[in-house]
């Protein structure tokens, strides 16, 4: 109990000393110093080693100069990402998204609120022009999915990954500084893969909670019910659904590699997160398509390794 | 010992039903006039087992009666439910005690867990709560008050922050509408106090409880994996 007492007293000294720095700010400059964008910084690349460690490692590849810019958008969408898994209802959802909406809004009028992530990417904004349609179309698209729809067919879950996943990915070309329609072109393949790739790495978690995603288009073809899925689990038929799910995602993978070449190579660092997603596809293979098998909630500890391979020979 | 039991139950269920048994027979001898010839040990089916009651029951029924010594006390004294209650007695007293000193020793609590109120500061000390009023507003007991002005800075704080702790009903909306995990439930359950009065929280207390409940709150809000 004293020493609870004593540390609680400790507090605020700390409090007050670390706050003060930012008083000295006039109020004219809105503009976030460089020294809070350092503890921004460093909030932010933890939550992302954190909630997004893959992503994580593939942006270390990323050139310094559009790091920062990178990790911003990046924590975006783990901010955003996480917000149907914090709320039980999507009425209080939606007023995080209208908030986050806002958020962007006043970061492109530079008066960005303070939170780490919006300091963060109003930073990037200096550097690099990013487009606000893209973080609109991802707040959209989050707000659409905190209803949990069942996808009907592969063509809505494509969608769903092109206005998440790939919206990330022209992001954070526009970090790099890149306009370039090819580089766009292999980003939107490789976002659709990774974005059908995660619904189906999240689906044992998702039947957990009673939720599932996967078309029912293809659920119907193999005569069977999200019902089925909850209470008996992995199947052969199921097995069959996420054959076909994962092979749409491994289609788009491998349409991105033929445009690869086209595209500039300062756009790899950002294509780079194909490579989670790849590799997930992978060990499903070899898992049979059992979305269930525990080896595939598992960390994959050649991810470094093959990121780094990756980044050295400009493939994916 | 489980064969005569299970012998003794099955002697039970044909001397305890002497009625049925009898219609049994009748109907037994007019559809299997020669129902021993059906009578098989290893098969299972209906078949056998009507011809092996049918057989049991052509027997003298005196003969029923007399049970051996041994499969009446199992029956009557349930001398293996005896057996097994001791050897569960037996195997409690290695085990250690359920019971905890509680105000020394606390329970597991689930991160879930929704108990007193603490707001959140960032690593530098920095408040989180960046005054939007989301949780004001999603409150259903009205029990929150936010008073709002910017700062010499431009940013926009809370200058009152109370939560009237008689009026909340911990159902957690708060912390799920805060955009910036400012406002959190913590584990903590033992805030009980001597006067109303002091269940009326103010900023200072609130922000006071996360400063000492930092540790947990940040464990309780990880997430290994993006789901979307």
């Amino acid at each position: 109990m004293s020493i609870l007492r004593s540390t609680s007293r400790l507090r605020p000294s700390r409090v007050l000393s670390s706050v003060r720095p930012r008083g000295q700010i006039s109020c004219e400059s809105r503009r976030p110093s460089s020294s809070t964008t350092a503890t921004a910084t460093s909030y932010v690349t933890s939550l992302l080693r954190k909630a997004d460690y893959e992503n994580y490692v593939a942006t270390l590849f990323t050139p310094s100069q559009s790091r920062q810019a990178v990790w911003a958008v990046r924590a975006f969408n783990v901010e955003t990402a996480l917000i149907r898994e914090n709320v039980k209802n999507p009425q209080i959802g939606k007023g995080r998204i209208a908030w986050w909406r806002d958020a962007i809004d006043k970061v492109y009028d530079g008066k960005p609120p303070i939170h780490p992530v919006t300091e963060l990417l109003a930073r990037a904004l200096d550097a690099a022009p990013l487009s606000k349609s893209w973080f609109k179309r991802i707040l959209t698209e989050r707000e659409a999915n905190l209803q949990d729809p069942q996808y009907a067919t592969i063509a809505d879950l494509e969608r769903y990954a092109e206005n998440t996943a790939a919206a990330l990915l022209y992001l954070q070309l526009e970090a790099l500084g890149l306009q370039n329609p090819q580089a766009d072109h292999a980003a939107s393949h490789i976002g659709k893969a990774i974005g059908i790739a995660t619904i189906l790495r999240a689906t044992p978690f998702h039947v957990e909670e009673r939720r599932f995603y996967l078309p029912s288009e293809i659920m119907a073809k193999h005569a069977l019910s999200a019902e089925t899925i909850f209470r008996s689990g992995p199947s052969p038929e199921l097995e069959e659904v996420v054959f076909e799910v994962a092979t749409a995602a491994n289609d788009h993978l491998i349409t991105a590699r033929s445009f690869l070449k086209e595209s500039p190579p300062q756009a790899h660092p950002a294509l780079l997160s194909a490579i989670p997603a790849d590799m997930y596809l992978q060990a499903l293979e070899k898992a049979n398509f059992n979305i269930f098998d525990p080896k595939l909630g598992k960390r994959n500890w050649k991810l470094p390794f093959r990121l780094w391979s990756a980044a050295r020979t400009k493939t994916i | 010992m489980f064969s005569v039991s299970r012998a003794a139950r099955s002697l039970n269920v044909i001397a305890g039903r002497p009625q049925v048994s009898l219609l049994n027979t009748r109907l037994a001898a007019s559809v299997f006039p020669t129902g021993i010839r059906y009578t098989h040990r290893s098969s299972g089916d209906t078949v056998t087992v009507r011809a092996r009651r049918e057989q049991r029951l052509n027997e003298d029924p005196e003969k029923l009666m007399v049970q051996p010594v041994l499969d009446r006390a199992a029956q009557e004294m349930f001398f293996t439910e005896i057996v097994r209650t001791m050897w569960l007695v037996l195997e409690q007293m290695f085990k250690p005690p359920y019971t905890i000193m509680y105000p020394n020793e606390k329970g597991p609590i689930s991160p879930r867990f929704r108990g007193e109120h603490a707001l959140r500061r960032y690593p530098t000390g920095e408040e989180r709560c960046i005054a939007c009023k989301l949780c004001e507003a999603i409150c259903p007991a009205q029990a929150i008050t936010i008073e709002a002005e910017p700062r010499e800075d431009g940013s926009r704080r809370t200058t009152r922050y109370d939560i009237d702790m008689t009026k909340c009903i911990y159902c957690g909306f708060c912390q799920e509408a805060c955009p910036v995990d400012a406002i959190v439930e913590s584990q903590n359950f033992e805030f009980t106090t001597e006067t109303r009065e002091e269940l009326l929280y103010n900023k200072e207390k609130l922000l006071a409880n996360g400063d000492k409940w930092e540790a947990e709150l940040a464990r309780n809000l990880k997430a290994d994996h993006l789901y979307r």
